[in-house]
């Protein structure tokens, strides 16, 4: 059973039952309360998990504590699990097994696709660049929006899945001829001993590695991973922490030291992307608040998208975001001084296009994540000749 | 079998029509008129027109008592379809109605559909689609029976025959009111070669091209279907053939004319004109909550279609030969539309240039472009998928299968066509199938690009289009955007943009779902 996980009270009343008073509760509470089935499933695998032998490759976590007892307690995200023997953390991925910390799914990766770097978002790195895009199941958010659910809120050896150790991957990776692998779909916190092995493969390969990640996670881990990466996504779901505990089951502080933490302390290039759900997220001041952090902790120069919501998971009796709140989003953005703002997931729209922010040229035009005209020469805008952020080859 | 040529027929066909048109028409309703005078007075009538092109198409036939006497047991038959066509019209126009409302109401707001309403849409669309190519497919099964009962000449003067405006004319009017109605013909410049001639014989081919490649992909009634087996045509083919029309025949008749008690004539026709009305506006909300114009845009273009529409009037009231000519028009709405696409940004150029009205655009996740028939290679990466794990006997039947599917979709593959097609789905399938499976993850997408079936009608409309702006024709660009309903969606969307445009459902139903999700 474990001792002071930081799920919150609701869910560790059940961590609490055996496996049949659990089913026995879930009988009574009836099928038909689809709603707590949801969310009682995870519970149900891990009730689950702790009595079904654990197949399939796995790696050792390298931040966690050892407790009396034989549980052990996750330093990688800032929930910090403890889990007794056979117990699987919140993000699905993370098990004790027999007084050891292990990562479920190591290089069993549920996804690989190649994408654009367009899809992270990354709007200054690479414009066009293809990617080899990997994801393995788990994630240690829950977000009631999640376009992957049925990836990330699940438990990555349950799922189907590839072979592909970190030098396959990269060697793939270099037969397929691109020059970049990314981490999209799922969050690479979730996966993070896997990522990282990757990472430091392909750095040996002279591979780029792109992330992104709700950076739900602690500092240590997240520089350790960071050093390897070129750029990182961040996405800042909000900016209240009331938004993070309903709608992503975490707390606001860990991202934003995370955010701080890239910028500051790593050569990463930084892009954040806040998902605007009308209702959720979409107050104006809030937005304000929000801009206004970024520009003082982050600085005006990393870029923004505000991407538009689609009705997805548990929130799909929610609209889609109405195109006047993207772009009253920018605007705000734009008059806190942030320099680079975009809109996301919707095209053909003005906002996904960068100008240059001294002279107002157009720099980049783009149709969704397909690139249509590229102006920028050595990372310079060509009419004034000013040094446009980012990575450019 | 009777072979009677046409020229046998050696009286006058216009004093034939007229005669008939009296004889059969009108017999009992005003035996003592003057047929011309009398019919006049019909000639709003779609049935008397529908009538007197039969009797034209009839005339051209030739068609014998015996023949006559053949051909009614499929008349009869022709008649159910037309009863049962309305009865299917009367269940389903005013749901059509209902449902496509309710798509044209949220499409208004541009916040996504509710599965419920984008479904019924869809459904009721496709539903209309069946309808009109079951009724189609039924009546050309019909004239292939009919087609058994003629004569070489007659299957030939049938294949051949185009319904002649004059026929209408020939069978009402007297000499002096044909002479004035080419008087007036004349003066709206009709005696001039058809209107979309414009001495261009690649675009003349391409449009005709388009033209066979839709009806080859929607059957349509051929003429026999049309003309013959039409309740109009049954009065005069039982008159012929000296016997009584039975019920079904006069109730089909009658319901041609006037429709049903239950679903009137001109309900059925206000209930599909509002139809159209409905998808219209529809492809002009799908087309601008696509585009993301701004208000600035939007400004320019309503301007844009303003002097746009003035052209148009301008062009209707004109006199030859000083008034406006076409050649004037087309050039200056050439203007107007490079003047519109210059309003627009690379990304909504790109999207015009290849959108295709659709009234439900289909969901692409990953790509958020979502207007017209957007390309989506989701299928064929799924068949690809299936395909690479199978036995070569397999595929070979699964490419059948496919082939099939395509040329039903788009047309039917001439025999090199067909075979170059068929190699490249073997080779891909081939080329997949030795990829392992990361490979094939990271390749999928482009092997599927490489397959994806390219459809002919499409390239056709991109074909004319460009055709027509070489020739200083308007192309596209005019046609989807410069005309004045999409100047009211453009005033609408606009005062959407300025005014207070909150979003449409309540706080409370969030709430409930994050409720129900987390605790
Ligand atoms: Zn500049």
């Amino acid at each position: 059973m474990p001792r002071g996980a930081t799920r919150t009270n609701r869910s560790k009343t059940v961590h609490d039952l055996t496996r049949r008073a659990f089913l026995g509760t879930l009988s009574r509470c009836g099928l038909g309360a689809c709603g707590f089935c949801a969310v009682a499933e995870w519970d149900l695998q891990r009730a689950l998990a702790a009595e079904r032998p654990e197949s399939g490759p796995r790696r050792e976590v390298e931040f966690f504590e050892t407790l009396p007892g034989g549980a052990v307690r996750c330093g990688i995200c800032p929930r910090h699990c403890v889990l007794n023997d056979g117990e699987t953390g919140a993000c699905r991925s993370r098990v004790n097994l027999g007084g050891r910390h292990y990562s479920r799914g190591y290089a069993r990766p549920c996804i690989i696709r190649a994408d654009p770097v367009e899809k992270i978002p990354l709007g200054h790195f690479l414009p066009g660049a293809e990617t080899m895009t990997v994801a393995v199941g788990g994630c240690n958010l829950h977000c009631l929006y999640c376009q992957n659910w049925q990836h990330s809120q699940a438990r990555p050896d349950k799922l189907k899945t590839f072979d592909l150790p970190p030098d396959e991957a990269v060697e793939a990776a270099r037969q397929k001829g691109v020059k970049v692998i990314a981490f999209n779909y799922t969050d690479p916190v979730a996966f993070l001993e896997y990522a990282k092995d990757v990472a430091v493969a392909a750095r040996k390969a002279e591979l780029r590695i792109v992330a992104a990640t709700g950076a739900y996670i602690e500092p240590e881990p997240l520089l350790d991973f960071a050093q390897y990466v070129d750029a990182i996504t961040i996405g800042l779901k909000g900016f209240t922490n009331d938004f993070y505990e309903t709608v992503c089951d975490a707390k606001l502080d860990g991202v934003l030291n995370s955010i701080t933490t890239i910028a500051n302390k790593t050569d990463c290039w930084l892009e954040l992307v806040n998902l605007v759900v009308p209702t959720y997220n979409d107050d104006p001041a809030t937005i304000r608040e929000m801009v206004g952090w970024i520009r003082r902790n982050v600085g005006c120069e990393t870029p923004l998208h505000f991407s538009r919501f689609v009705p997805m998971y548990r929130l799909t009796n929610l609209p889609r975001t109405p195109v006047t709140t993207l772009e009253s989003a920018c605007r705000i953005a734009r008059d806190a001084g942030l320099k680079h703002v975009y809109t996301a997931n919707i095209a053909p729209h003005d906002g996904a296009n960068t100008y240059c922010h001294k002279c107002g040229a157009s720099l980049i035009q783009r149709l969704g994540l397909k690139i249509l005209e590229n102006h920028i020469a050595d990372g310079r805008c060509p009419k004034c000749r000013s040094p446009i952020p980012g990575v450019w080859k | 079998m009777p072979r009677i040529t046409q020229s046998s027929c050696h009286i006058h066909r216009a004093v034939l029509l007229a005669w008939l048109a009296a004889w059969v028409l009108l017999p009992a309703a005003v035996p003592a008129a003057d047929p011309p005078e009398a019919l006049r007075d019909r000639t709003k009538s779609d049935f008397d027109e529908q009538a007197i092109h039969a009797l034209d198409f009839m005339l051209t036939l030739s068609l014998t008592r015996e023949q006559a006497r053949d051909i009614l047991p499929i008349i009869e038959d022709a008649c159910r379809l037309h009863l049962d066509h309305h009865r299917r019209l009367a269940e389903t126009q005013p749901e059509r109605i209902e449902a496509y409302t309710a798509f044209l109401e949220e499409d208004r707001l541009n916040q996504g559909f509710s599965p419920k309403v984008e479904r019924r849409a869809a459904q009721v669309h496709r539903q209309g689609v069946a309808i009109r190519d079951e009724r189609a497919a039924a009546l050309n099964d019909l004239s292939d029976r009919v087609w058994e009962h003629l004569t070489d000449e007659q299957r030939l003067a049938a294949e051949e025959y185009k319904p002649r405006r004059e026929a209408v004319s020939d069978a009402l009017a007297t000499r002096s009111e044909k002479l004035r109605a080419a008087r007036h013909r004349a003066l709206r410049g009709e005696t001039r070669p058809p209107r979309h001639h414009d001495g261009n014989r690649a675009l003349d081919e391409a449009r005709r091209e388009r033209a066979e490649l839709y009806r080859s992909v929607h059957e349509m009634p051929d003429n026999i279907a049309t003309y013959l087996l039409s309740p109009a045509a049954a009065g005069w083919l039982y008159k012929r053939a000296g016997e009584e029309r039975p019920d079904v025949v006069r109730r089909a008749v009658e319901c041609q004319k006037n429709g049903t008690s239950d679903y009137p004539l001109e309900q059925c026709k206000k209930d599909d004109t509002t139809a159209r009305a409905l998808s219209r506006e529809i492809n002009n909300w799908n087309l601008v909550n696509g585009m993301h114009f701004s208000c600035e845009q939007i400004e320019e273009l309503i301007r844009l279609i303003h002097k746009a529409e003035n052209l148009k009037v301008a062009l209707r009231h004109s006199r030859p030969p000083s008034g406006m000519s076409r050649r004037d028009y087309n050039a200056a709405m050439v203007q107007l539309e490079l003047a519109a696409e210059d309003a627009l940004n690379p990304g909504q150029l790109e999207v015009l240039k290849n959108y295709h009205p659709c009234l439900v655009p289909p969901q692409n996740l990953k790509n958020p472009v979502r207007v017209g028939q957007a390309a989506d290679n989701t299928q064929m990466t799924r068949w690809l998928q299936q395909a690479r794990t199978k036995p070569e006997r397999r595929v070979e039947i699964m490419i059948d299968q496919l082939l099939e599917k395509e040329e039903h979709r788009f047309g039917e593959f001439g025999p090199d066509e067909l075979e170059r097609r068929r190699n490249l789905l073997r080779d891909t399938v081939r080329k997949a199938a030795d990829m392992d499976d990361v490979e094939f993850a990271l390749n999928k997408d482009a092997l599927a690009e490489a397959i994806q079936p390219t459809n002919p009608l499409r390239e056709l409309v991109g074909r004319i289009d460009e055709l027509s702006r070489a020739r200083l024709m308007p192309g596209n660009t005019a046609k989807f955007l410069l005309h004045k309903e999409m100047a009211e969606v453009l005033r609408i969307r606009h005062q959407q943009l300025t005014g207070p445009f909150a979003s449409q459902r309540s706080r409370a139903g969030t709430e409930a779902a994050g409720a129900s999700a987390h605790e």
